[in-house]
């Protein structure tokens, strides 16, 4: 069960915590240690590493996006490769996979809310049209490939499948069949900007209807279905939908790519127009009457939005004790998952799965006379509870199914694994995802008081963390030369160092000194609070004064400061900057006028002292 | 001579007058200021009120009192005074031109007291906003109107069928009740907020402060506008909400500790004493305005002697909110019957109604009643006693809220008129008594309590009509009387639109973006919609449609040149925004704040084209970008970093608003990156806001009164205006639960009358609907661009 990547650090990235396991890939939780920022990286399977053609692929996803800016697709940080560990690093999503998403909705026996379907829809749209005005077509669009983060942004994930129709592909069918256009159940090379259009409109009827049009436990008989059966009427298993909605369903869901909606836009403001006609579609529950008679409504779109659900994802994933796999499996799992909640539904809701099953016959025959040759499906990943994997954060891991049709002798050169090397120069972009620190079930971090040995009388407020982004919240111990005196707490990381005032009054900024304490014993880089009090003098009951380093984009930004009020901006190279790691120095010290009170600990992040 | 130069000789003598009496010793004695100070204030006056001695008789007559706060009737009769002595010093085209209007005089005399040593504060004791509604939110045009759908959503949703009868009987015993608990209701208001803000004033040195300073938010999202199923069958809705609110509290203040605690409730209780019943009594309904020549008279009413109207083709009829001789809530049973006979009335009888005296401004109104027939004025003397009217006659949904006010709505003393559009209700209150934010929360509130009346009535048998008649008020006007009314002066006349094509989800996307890029720049969503309403007025071009109908009509139109000129006219506008004080102090209502983007100072337009024309050049660069790169990075950085200035003044200057205090400004100064000309903006933001100085400058008003909670029906508003004609704009915003953003717009622009009045309502409407598409529109586009200006950082290559 160890997995020897923990703890590892590859260029600037450590890697904490598995997120999630695949096929052929792994995605695990990092963080970038000079941004300070939380990362996902991804990292080829052990068991693949050595194989050209996962190599290729895996170098291709990273060079397909890499150079993309979207905001509803994920961002790649960083790629390297290390003899043949191929990993790349993006931006860590917190949040929901929709298809988690989805599943919660079922089990209450209700609807995404139409403001949430419209808003979702319209950020996948827009990420597939970005990608197909590249040329890309993602083939693997499903709902545990889209990330709804906390922060309400929606992010297309996984491009692992994505086929550059400039370059065509090999033939191999992947897709997860329950999404999965027709076109491209024949063969992978078919896929066109249309089929993932096609797997939206699978998406937003599963969204507005509980159910995925086409289910069986055989991913061979649903494939077959979406080649051969009629699309199930959207209103059929949801009344309440109108007339307008349904046609944009049955459109969106056409077998030729020709007749359905050309632009993700094009599908979704006609969409939008439609639901638009269906005016007040949330429900009113009645209130009780004067005279206190009862009444029971029916309910149809949920009560609770997307952000409710995130939110209770928040409070879940911080009271949990163990970290949600984020993951691959297809919604039809989903559907499976409770029969109870099946049957909270209603009857047209609940008995799609097997409706179809009878046809399967028919479909195979309908292939052989075609002259298509299944030769198998193979289910790379799906193990453990799949409501869990759901439950969790950033890019998933390789497609679930693939479906491999026809001729699949490998075209081009399969030995020759791809050089992939980022520019080491390159700047990181700045504007990557800043995320919630999750909260880690089991810490790790513990605190040792010591009082240090050094030169000075001062007890020091010391840690020995083992670095996790617990440290954050974690008191360090108080020093107690005033133990009655007025607390004041020092934040700071790499990139910024705050003062906050957490004494109950006003504090004179200009009596602070600091000094770095180097490892000989010696003083360096001392900083006069004077500097900080060039416009205002005092610092206010919890509010802070601060320094944060020219561009720099780690800044700590403490939520128990109110406010500033005093701020500097030093450069790094300034001779005051006193508390940034520095191999030559362990500690700084913290003087009030003039005299020493503490001393801290630069790796600690944290220190309060108590000032006479 | 010119008209300036008449304004300014007016107020040259008023100052010389008034600079006498203010230089005699008794006056600077009292008043404690120097001289300089004392011709300052003097000029001040007669700048604004230009009224010949009045000032300087008022001043000599305020000196002679010892307190140093006024009664009221003593500031009524000063100010009818002053109003007096501008009519009298300046001739109609001067006053019209110049004059201000009431803030000025109240302005003006506000600066009387400080000469005079008094205390302006204590001599308006519900506050300024409220002493300035009664003199300048006075017409038909001040009213504000919200809808909510709610009530016909549900009965079709659970496939309800109501009968009219019921549908009317429901509201109108909803209008009954709201009467008879109003002060509870108000109660619930002032103790939500009361209770919150002494708990954050007393936590602010705790640790956890921050926690008790978000209190009263945490409470909006949870309040309940309506009885939810835990309520017991004899819990009304004030006692429902009040207990709900009291299971909240007890949560919120659990972890204090003892001796805080206490301190709490004493500090609560004192307040309570002090201020509750007077707070109940200034927002109270029941009360009817009585109109004078410069301001509104509130008389309040006996709950006994309360009334609602109701109207249906066009005749009103009065139902008592009591039962006979006591203070009994009336009977359902009763109303219901009442209720079917006023709906099966023959349709062959006549009304005139009150349509044409709705509108009348209202300084005449009080003249004109008293000449009418003495049957009218007795019938408009009982109308008096309905505080809310139901209009059952049916108006058409699709209309812009501002038209679908414009049917028999009383003739402007009561409070509130309810609209019917058989898909949705509408709410027209005046501003006299409601603020948008209360106004919104009573229609919710009204919309749950109608909606358990229908399905309470929904079970009763057919109700027979009774055979005594309601109480029916004839309005038939005779000869002598339309005789009267015609010519008389109306209220300013204006063309409406509405539109639904603003993007919210963008901005909010927009919203994070800058998050995550830097959390200085704090734009709210109003922020950006202020932001660009700016923009917007120095760059609309009318749509060519637009222009076709004009020339099209153009030979039809006598004043075309004029239409042309406003339609064309380039003007960044000082925007006056609303702003909600009461979490501070319930009674001072609402803070209008003023504010003119600084468009010039910052090249806002310039640099958002340089920023947008380096980003196109980067991306379409072929080669070695970097260059590009580096040109569009460093216009993006000063562009962020002018966004985020331009959020902080506007933060800083509604929290200033808010408070209604002074603030230190020091500390924003150090917030880097700010460019100098913000922090030489910053340094002018004034320590307080005066608000008749504001409402003084404002030429238009942006009221937006936000995101409603998911469980609203409320779906449009519409903001007012004050009298003062030179507010030309009136713009309201609402996000309906859905997530929908609606936007109102009332124009009152010179072109309205003139195309009114060749006939043309219909091209009136167009160019305002035109005016808002492209307001729509623009911000759309202006947040796309943002967003890509956010987005874009430098692309990691990775070599293939």
């Amino acid at each position: 069960m160890n997995d020897p990547l923990i703890g590892r650090q590859v260029a600037n990235f450590r890697i904490e915590r598995v997120l999630g396991r695949g096929g052929m890939a792994q995605v695990y939780y990092g963080r970038d240690v000079k941004l300070q920022r939380p990362v996902a990286v991804k990292v080829i399977d052990a068991s693949f590493r050595g194989n050209p053609a996962y190599a290729r692929r895996f170098v291709q996803e990273a060079r397909t996006i890499a150079t993309w800016r979207h905001e509803n697709i994920v961002q790649i940080y960083y790629a390297d490769n290390e003899g043949d560990f191929y990993y790349f690093v993006m931006e860590y999503i917190d949040g929901l996979d929709l298809a988690g998403l989805l599943a919660r909705y079922l089990r209450n026996g209700e609807l995404m809310p139409l403001e949430d379907v419209i808003r979702i829809g319209r950020a996948i749209a827009s990420a597939l049209d970005y990608a197909h005005q590249k040329g890309v077509v993602h083939r693997d669009v499903k709902p545990s490939n889209v990330m709804v983060a906390t922060d309400d942004r929606i992010v297309l994930m996984d491009f692992g499948l994505a086929l550059d129709s400039h370059q065509g592909t090999m033939g191999e069918v992947f897709g997860t069949p329950h999404y999965i256009a027709p076109e491209q159940a024949r063969n992978s090379s078919n896929a066109v900007p249309q089929s993932d259009l096609y797997s939206l409109g699978i998406i937003l009827y599963e969204m507005l209807t509980g159910t995925v049009p086409y289910d069986d436990p055989s991913p061979t008989a649903v494939a077959l279905q979406h080649l051969t059966l009629p699309l199930p009427p959207p209103r059929e298993r949801n009344p309440a939908l109108n007339v307008e909605t349904e046609a944009v369903l049955i459109k969106a869901l056409s077998k030729s790519p020709a007749e359905r909606y050309q632009k993700g836009y094009e599908l979704m403001d006609a969409l939008e127009k439609a639901l638009g006609t269906q005016s007040f579609a949330s429900p009113i529950e009645l209130p009780p009457l004067p005279a206190g008679m009862e009444f029971h409504p029916q309910t149809s779109l949920s009560q609770v939005s997307v952000a409710d659900w995130l939110a209770r994802h928040t409070q879940e994933t911080q009271t949990s004790t163990a970290y949600p796999i984020p993951g691959l499996p297809p919604t039809r799992r989903s559907l499976q998952t409770s029969e109870v909640s099946r049957q909270a539904l209603p009857p047209n809701m609940a008995s799609s799965s097997k409706k179809w099953g009878w046809l399967i016959g028919a479909g195979l025959a309908f292939v052989l006379i075609v002259g298509l040759v299944i030769t198998g499906f193979v289910l790379l990943s799906g193990d453990g509870d799949e409501e869990e994997q759901n439950v969790g954060a950033t890019a998933t891991v390789e497609a679930s199914i693939t479906v491999t049709i026809g001729d699949l002798a490998p075209q081009g050169n399969a030995t020759s694994i791809p050089t992939f090397t980022a520019s080491p120069t390159e700047e990181v972009s700045a504007v990557g995802i800043q995320t919630a620190a999750i909260s880690s079930p089991t810490p790790t971090a513990t605190l040792t008081a010591t009082a240090t040995s050094t030169n000075s009388p001062i007890p020091t407020a010391t840690t020995s963390l083992t670095p996790t982004i617990e440290q954050l919240s974690v008191s360090a111990v108080p020093t107690i030369k005033y133990p009655n005196g007025r607390r004041v707490v020092l934040l700071y990381n790499a990139d910024s160092f705050y003062i906050l005032n957490a004494s109950g009054g006003s504090l004179q900024v200009t009596s602070f000194g600091f000094e770095r304490i180097l490892n000989e014993g010696n003083f360096s880089n001392r900083f006069y609070g004077n500097q900080l009090a060039r416009f205002y003098p005092t610092i206010d009951s919890n509010y802070c004064a601060r320094m944060e380093i020219l561009q720099r984009t780690g800044y700590l930004r403490p939520s128990d400061c109110r406010g500033y009020n005093s701020s500097i901006t030093p450069q790094a190279q300034d001779s005051f900057v006193f508390w940034t790691p520095d191999p030559s120095s362990m500690q700084f010290r913290v003087l009030w006028n003039e005299e020493e009170i503490a001393r801290c600990e630069i790796s600690a992040e944290r220190c309060e002292v108590y000032l006479p | 001579m010119d008209l300036q130069a008449t304004f300014t000789q007016a107020s040259i003598k008023t100052s010389q007058n008034l600079k006498t009496i203010a230089r005699e010793s008794a006056v600077r004695e009292l008043s404690q200021l120097s001289l300089p100070e004392i011709d300052a204030v003097a000029d001040l006056v007669a700048q604004v009120v230009p009224a010949g001695n009045v000032p300087g008789v008022i001043l000599s007559g305020l000196a002679r009192l010892p307190s140093r706060r006024l009664p009221l009737q003593n500031v009524q009769r000063d100010i009818n005074l002053l109003f007096r002595g501008v009519e009298q010093t300046l001739d109609k085209v001067v006053y019209g031109a110049f004059f201000a209007g009431p803030a000025a005089v109240i302005w003006g005399y506000q600066n009387l007291l400080k000469l005079a040593g008094k205390d302006p504060e204590e001599s308006f004791p519900e506050g300024t906003w409220q002493f300035y509604l009664d003199y300048a939110l006075r017409e038909d045009t001040a009213r504000h109107a919200n809808e909510t759908h709610g009530f016909d959503t549900a009965l079709k949703q659970h496939k309800i069928d109501l009968s009219l009868v019921d549908r009317a009987t429901a509201w109108a015993m909803t209008a009954i009740y709201t009467l008879h608990q109003y002060p509870r209701l108000l109660e619930n208001e002032w103790r939500e907020r009361i209770y919150t803000s002494i708990l954050q004033n007393l936590t602010t040195d705790l640790p956890d402060a921050a926690r008790y300073k978000r209190v009263y938010s945490e409470w909006e999202k949870q309040r309940p506008y309506g009885r939810g199923r835990d309520a017991t069958s004899v819990e009304d809705y004030p006692q429902y909400r009040r207990h709900k609110f009291d299971q909240f509290w007890a949560k919120i203040i659990e972890p204090l500790d003892g001796t805080l605690k206490h301190e709490l409730e004493q500090c609560i209780k004192v307040v309570e004493n002090e201020s509750l019943a007077d707070y109940q009594r200034q927002l109270s309904i029941l009360a009817y305005l009585e109109p004078t020549a410069y301001g509104e008279k509130r008389t309040p009413i006996r709950l006994e002697e309360v009334a609602i109207g109701v109207i249906y083709r066009g005749f009103y009829y009065l139902l008592p909110v009591c039962q006979a001789g006591t203070a009994q809530v009336a009977d359902v049973h009763h109303v219901r019957r009442h209720m079917a006979t006023i709906l099966s009335q023959p349709t062959n009888g006549t009304s005139d109604g009150l349509s044409y005296l709705a509108s009348i401004k209202r300084p005449v109104l009080g003249g004109l009643r008293s000449k009418l027939s003495k049957e009218f004025q007795q019938a408009l003397e009982t109308l008096r006693f309905a505080p809310i009217l139901i209009n059952l006659d049916r108006r058409p949904r699709n209309l812009p809220l501002s038209q679908v006010r414009q049917a028999e709505r009383g003739v402007g003393d009561h409070a509130l008129t309810i609209f019917d559009t058989g898909e949705t209700m509408v709410f027209d209150q005046s501003h006299i008594f409601f603020d948008g934010a209360w106004g919104s929360a009573l229609a919710e509130i009204m919309t749950n309590e109608a909606l358990s009346w229908a399905v309470y009535l929904l079970n009763l048998p057919p109700a027979q009509p009774k055979q005594t008649q309601p109480m029916s008020l004839p309005f038939h006007l005779t000869t002598a009387d339309r005789r009267l009314i015609e010519n008389q002066p109306h209220v300013m006349p204006e063309s409406n639109a509405e539109t639904d094509s603003i993007k919210l989800r963008p901005i909010l996307s927009l919203r994070n973006l800058f998050k995550q890029r830097s959390d200085l720049i704090q734009l709210t969503v109003n922020d950006l919609l202020i932001l660009y309403r700016a923009l917007h007025s120095m760059t609309y071009e009318p749509s060519s449609t637009l222009i076709g109908q004009l020339e099209e009509l153009s030979p039809r139109i006598r004043d075309m040149k004029r239409v042309l000129e406003v339609i064309n006219e380039r003007q960044n506008p000082v925007i006056l925004i609303p702003i909600d004080a009461s979490p501070r102090s319930p009674r001072d209502r609402l803070h209008p704040m003023t504010f003119e983007v600084p468009l010039a100072e910052l090249d806002f337009m310039g640099l958002h084209d340089e920023v947008i024309g380096a980003l196109n050049a980067y991306e379409s660069a072929t080669g070695d970008r970097a260059p590009y790169y580096q040109r569009f990075d460093d216009l993006q950085r000063q562009y962020l970093a002018m966004l985020a200035g331009f959020g902080e003044i506007l933060g800083r200057a509604k929290k200033i608003a808010i408070e209604g205090e002074s603030m230190s400004v020091g500390t924003i100064k150090l917030l880097a990156h700010i460019p100098t000309p913000l922090q030489r903006l910053l340094d002018e933001v004034p320590g307080r806001f005066d608000m008749l100085n504001d409402l003084i400058k404002g030429r238009e008003v942006f009221s937006n009164v936000g995101a409603v909670v998911k469980s609203s029906t409320l779906t449009r508003f519409i903001s007012a205006k004050d009298d003062n004609d030179k507010k030309l704009l009136v713009w309201g915003v609402i996000t309906d639960a859905n997530g929908v953003m609606r936007l109102s717009l009332r124009d009152f622009r010179a072109h309205v009358g003139i195309l009114q009045a060749a006939g043309c309502p219909e091209l009136a409407q167009r160019i305002t609907q035109d005016y808002l598409e492209s307001y729509a529109m623009g911000l759309n586009h202006y947040v796309d661009d943002l967003r890509r200006i956010t987005l874009t950082s430098r692309e990691t290559r990775i070599q293939r």
